[in-house]
Formats: C-alpha cells, structure tokens, sequence
C-alpha cells in the first residue's frame, strides 16, 4: 500500500493444497512479525477463499480473512459466506495480500480480468457501509462482489469487522470477529470489488470424485433434520438457538449475568420468522448462491421496508438479551447499526453490555443504546471507547464483569452452565469464539454425539472440534456442514473426497483431521512468539467466583484440564 | 401443575406455545401432550407403542436434558418447568 502497487505471483508449490484459514494462517505466520503492532505498518491482512469454494460444491461460499488481530494480540481468522468468496476464487485468485499502510486516505481495490488496480475511495469513506456499498454496485455493477470496512475500522477501533455483500448487495454479511476492519482500514484499503467475468473458475483435478463426493454431501445436508430443506435453520434460522439455550440457563442476559429470562422468546428465531413472514421480508434465504441450507433471511421493518439482512443468533443476543433488550425491531436497528458502520455485532453487544454495566445507560434501554452507537459515527471520543470494544469499555468505565477472552468478547453460550464451550473460549487461539469448536452441539444439541454440558472434562472434546473446525474452516464449507458429516459419515467422507478432487489429494478422513490439528499449531506458535502463554487461556475471574442464575454453577474447569486441550 | 413448553416445529404443529399439565413424570407429560395434540406424536415418537422417543428430541425439566435425570421417568413435581425441542442447531 505504500507505494500503491499491486502485482500478481504465482502460488509458492508450499501453499498449494491450502485454502481458506490453512492458507491465511499459514501466510500470516511466515510474514507477519509475531510482535508487531496490528495496527502498524508491518502487519498484513490476507484473504483466501476455501479449497472448493467457487466450485459447484454445495454450501461452499465462504472466505476466511487473516491478520495480526488488534483485539486479541494474537493470530486472527474470521470468514463470512458471500458471493465475493467464490468471484474471487472464480476469478483465479487464491489469496490477496494487503501490506505496507498508506496514511492519505482510503483505497478501493478494483479486481477483474488481467487487472487490479488503487483507486480512491475517497467518496465513499466515512460513509455508512450500506450506501457506499449501493453506490459502488452503481459504479462498477450489479454482479460484483464488495468487500469493505466502515467507520469502526476508519477509527482503528478493535471491535471493527469486515463486511461483504450479501445477495442483495447489502452490507450484512461479515468476518467480523477480531478486529480485521481495523487492520484493513490503516493498511489504507477501504473497499475490494471484484468481477469475475472472463475469469478462469476453479480448476478440479478429479471431475468424476469431485462429482461422487459433492453427491454424498449433498445427499448428508439434504436428509439431515438441521440442515435439509424445511430443517430448523431452514425454517428458523440460527435465531432458533435463542430458545434452547435460555431453557438450558445459559442465555446470557444483561451482561451475563443471569442465564435465563422469560422474556427470551420475544426475540427468538420462532418469533422473528412469524414477523418477516407477516412483513413480506425473506426466510429462508441464501447468504451465498448454491447453498443447500439456507438459513439466512432478509429482516425488514414494518411494512416490509428498509431491508437489514439477516439477524443472526449471535447479533440477536448480544443486541438483545445481553442488553436486557427483547424488542426484535430494536435489534433490527441495533444490527443495521453494527452493519453500517463496520462493527463485529458481537463485540458491539458485548461492548454495549459492558457500558451499561457501567452506567452509560439502562439495561432494556434500546433507544440509547443505539444513540451510544452513533457516537462511533460522530467519531467522539465516546464513540472511539466503543469502538474497541468489550475489555477497552470496561476498563474506560471500571467494569469487573467483562466476558472475554484474550481480550475477545465471548459469544452467545455463559461456559458457566456449558463446560466445553467454555474450554475453547479460553484455549481456541482466536479468542473466545464459539465457532472455534462448537461443543455446543453435543453438549446441548445432542448432535455429534452426546456430552453432559455440566461435566467439567472437556478438554478431548474441544480439541477434536477445534481440529475439526480448522479444516472446515480452510475447505471453503461453511461449519454449519458439520451439523450433518458430524452425525452422517458417508457426508464427511464425501466432504474429503471433494477436496481431494480438487487439490488433486489423496487425505483420508484421518489426514484430513490432522490438516486441521497442523493449522492449530501454527496459529499457537505465532501466539506464543507473541507473547500468548497459558495465563491467556484462563476465563474471566468473575466466572470462577460468580454463580450464575439459575442453576448458580460456576465454571470449575480446572487449569490443568484447560492445559491438556493442548499439550506443550 | 407444569408448564410444559413447545419450541420450533412443535410449537407450529401444535399451535401454541405452553400449555400446563397435572402430570408426575416426564413420560406422564408427553403422553398427554400428543394425547391432546395427536398431530405431535410421529414428532415426539419413534415407536409410541414402546415410548420410544425420536432420535434428537430434547426434553428438559428447569433446564436439565432428562438425558442426565431419570430419562422419562424423571419425575414431576408442582411449579416445574419442561421444554420439548425437536432437533435444531444454529450458532
């Protein structure tokens, strides 16, 4: 970025059978000092569709993008589902690599056949990210893929995302968690369009496997009763969770300090897919083309106007109940906030939470918690504590309770009363990030197995899922696949086998595996060289000492179970 | 009494979302619950005739899945609160 020059190379033979998180992780840790500055000039930002991704492979969308996070000091990788992800790929591009900084002003890559070039982007900075991300699809046309980053990360805030275009062109589909918008806005880069017209698509070194294989996945994702068409997140969306997980007293609400409230279902995924059915918004709908499970939706506002995209079970909660909030056409404000300006919903919920905590405003409040938003867009000093998110606004208002870990707000689970979900929040090299190893399925799903949440020897299970997710996470799939290949082996074997047939492989499901322990293991050897040790893999103390209502348990895995997940 | 809850699928089958019950068992509960609702029972159970649940189907009693209570013999007692999921995930 410093002299503004992009150039293509050809993909090192060392990074040929990578994609997705294997490759962004694999790149950030042979060039990205481990102690640099995530906001200086030395470290990197990376994006790489999945190994299929761009394929016609099913529910494959997806792209991870990776860098030095400013929240967490450590290794980041965060992926979206968009259709940015397979132009990209189709266009023939396995990773971008965005280095150096330039400081006078912000920059809109522009990708398409033969070509790349740094334009300024200057029209559309400081802007919400909805309108410049109608103007740009004005500019250089409908079928594009944009990426960009908003005000959030214009401000160098930790808790900004990276926002993708959504179906619609909207700004609602992000790698949000860790504070890569941040990362991407002080390299100078701003927007990415990409067009792949004329592009040369994803080459596939077995035709007849890759077919064989995508065919048993497919066959896996369509009979599942999660997944398959008229499934619950088909149905529901992931906002179905809302329900379960207050029932299981571990809803966090108000701050995670209580795990169950009855007013839970006003914001539920019940609930949410009666009003867009009543407001003529959409559901099901797909976040990318060719996925099989649609669980994204359109959320609009009454009359059916003014279009958000989807809410999530994750941005729900944490705009909702963590907030003492169960008004969903707050939420849907909230959120449309959140995707304006560039902030990972999570860390805002969490953020927002933590400020009320702090006296910034009423729990329930939804009017001022969208107010305390805007301070990000007015950029004040107010608005720049915000925008770096949980731990930062915590300490800026003398709040205890702050839900992190290594400086990352947690999710949507209290590991209170779900033990494994608690052990890879505190020992996953991203942060407390739910997705990292989602014990929740077993725990509470009863999905790949059954696990009791309030057994505190999780590490084995955390470590497969972790192993687990890190490959899914580099093949382009999206994890929700898992729900199925975790109950379904014929769809696992077909998910590798689609691989192989396209990186010209041999894995078995067992080599598979370990692809995904060795992108672990090169996350945490950049943490550690960053200063991450096992302290950091601690939870909060406020979760060691605090019961949590209503079934008043604490988190009492030990440190040497923590320590086990991963073994020096 | 106990408040019996219905989520997802269940709830839109059956048209509502709780309903209470004078019931002592989790099984007592459930054969209610498809007696008054019969459009429930191929959605609770696999083989009713042998009050075999269908695989996936949560059932927990004040937040606890009967998986690590007494199965459907978990007993009831006036004020508890049962939740019934069909299968579901998110995240």
């Amino acid at each position: 970025m410093n002299e503004l020059k992009v150039s293509f190379e050809n993909v090192p033979s060392k990074w040929k059978d990578l994609g997705g998180r294997a490759l962004t992780s694999t790149i950030v840790s042979e060039e990205v000092p481990p102690t640099c500055h995530p906001l200086g000039p030395n470290n990197k930002l990376v994006f790489a569709p999945g190994i299929v991704t761009g394929t016609s492979a099913p529910t494959s969308g997806r792209i991870s993008v990776g860098g030095k996070s400013p929240l967490t000091g450590g290794i980041k990788e965060a992926n979206a589902g968009t259709s940015f992800a397979q132009k990209l790929a189709k266009a023939g591009i396995k990773a971008i690599i965005v280095e150096g900084q330039r400081k006078d002003k912000g920059y809109l890559l522009n990708i398409a056949k033969d070509k790349a070039e740094l334009i300024d982007a200057t029209p559309w900075s400081g802007r919400g990210l909805y309108e410049a991300f109608a103007q740009i699809g004005d500019k250089y046309g409908k079928d594009i893929g944009i990426c960009g980053t908003g005000i959030a990360g214009e401000l160098g805030g930790a808790a900004a995302g990276i926002a993708f275009n959504d179906i619609e062109g909207l700004s609602s589909r992000y790698a949000g968690r860790g504070g890569l918008g941040a990362v991407m806005a002080t390299r100078g880069l701003k927007f990415i369009v990409v067009n792949d017209e004329g592009g040369p698509g994803v080459e596939i070194h077995d035709k007849e496997l890759f077919k064989h294989g995508t065919k048993k996945l497919t066959s896996a994702l369509t009979t599942h009763g999660v997944t398959k068409p008229g499934g619950t997140l088909n149905t529901y969306g992931t906002d179905a969770l809302i329900n379960v997980i207050n029932e299981a007293g571990a809803l966090p609400h108000r701050n995670f300090s209580l795990g169950y409230d009855e007013l839970a279902p006003l914001v539920s995924g019940e609930k949410k897919a009666e009003t867009i059915k009543k407001r003529g918004g959409e559901r099901p709908h797909m976040c990318s083309p060719g996925c099989i499970i649609q669980c994204s939706e359109v959320w609009v506002k009454e009359g059916g106007k003014d279009p958000v995209g989807v809410l999530e079970y994750e941005s729900v909660w944490a705009l909702g109940p963590n907030c003492g909030i169960y008004n969903l056409d707050d939420v849907g404000e909230l959120n449309r906030a959140c995707n304006d300006l560039g902030l990972d919903t999570i860390e805002a919920g969490d953020t927002l939470a933590v400020a009320m905590e702090g006296g910034l405003a009423n729990f329930g409040d939804g009017k001022k918690a969208l107010e305390m938003l805007e301070e990000v867009r007015k950029k004040t000093p107010l608005g720049r504590i915000l925008a770096n998110g949980t731990e930062f606004t915590g300490k800026a208002f003398g709040v205890t309770r702050i839900p992190t870990s290594k400086g990352q707000g947690m999710p949507a689970y209290d590991p209170r009363p779900i033990k494994g979900i608690g052990v890879t929040y505190m020992t996953t090299p991203m942060g407390a990030d739910h997705t990292a190893g989602y014990a929740i399925a077993p725990e509470i799903l009863g999905v790949g197995g059954k696990a009791d949440p309030l057994d505190p020897k999780k590490a084995d299970l955390s470590r497969g899922l972790q192993q687990a997710t890190a490959l899914i996470d580099s093949s382009g799939y999206c994890l929700f696949i898992a729900f199925a290949i975790l109950d379904i082996p014929e769809g696992l074997e077909g998910m590798v086998e689609s691989c192989n047939a396209v990186l010209g492989t041999k894995w078995t499901v067992s080599d598979a595996v370990n692809y995904g322990a060795k992108v672990l293991d090169i996350e945490r050897k950049f943490n550690k060289a960053a200063g991450l040790t096992k302290a950091h893999d601690r939870p909060p103390e406020f979760m060691r000492t605090e019961a949590l209502p209503p079934k008043n348990v604490v988190f009492d895995v030990s440190d040497a179970e923590l320590d086990r997940v991963f073994p020096d | 009494m106990v408040r019996v809850k219905m989520f997802a699928t269940l709830q839109d089958i059956s048209g509502t979302g709780e309903v209470d019950l004078k019931v002592d068992t989790v099984l007592s509960a459930l054969e209610k619950l498809v007696t008054t609702f019969e459009k429930l029972k191929p959605e609770i159970f696999e083989d009713y005739r042998q009050r075999q649940l269908k695989d996936k189907i949560k059932v927990m009693v004040n937040g606890t899945n009967i998986d690590y209570l007494a199965g459907l013999d978990t007993k009831l007692i006036e004020g508890d609160r049962m939740a019934v999921f069909p299968v579901l995930a998110g995240g």
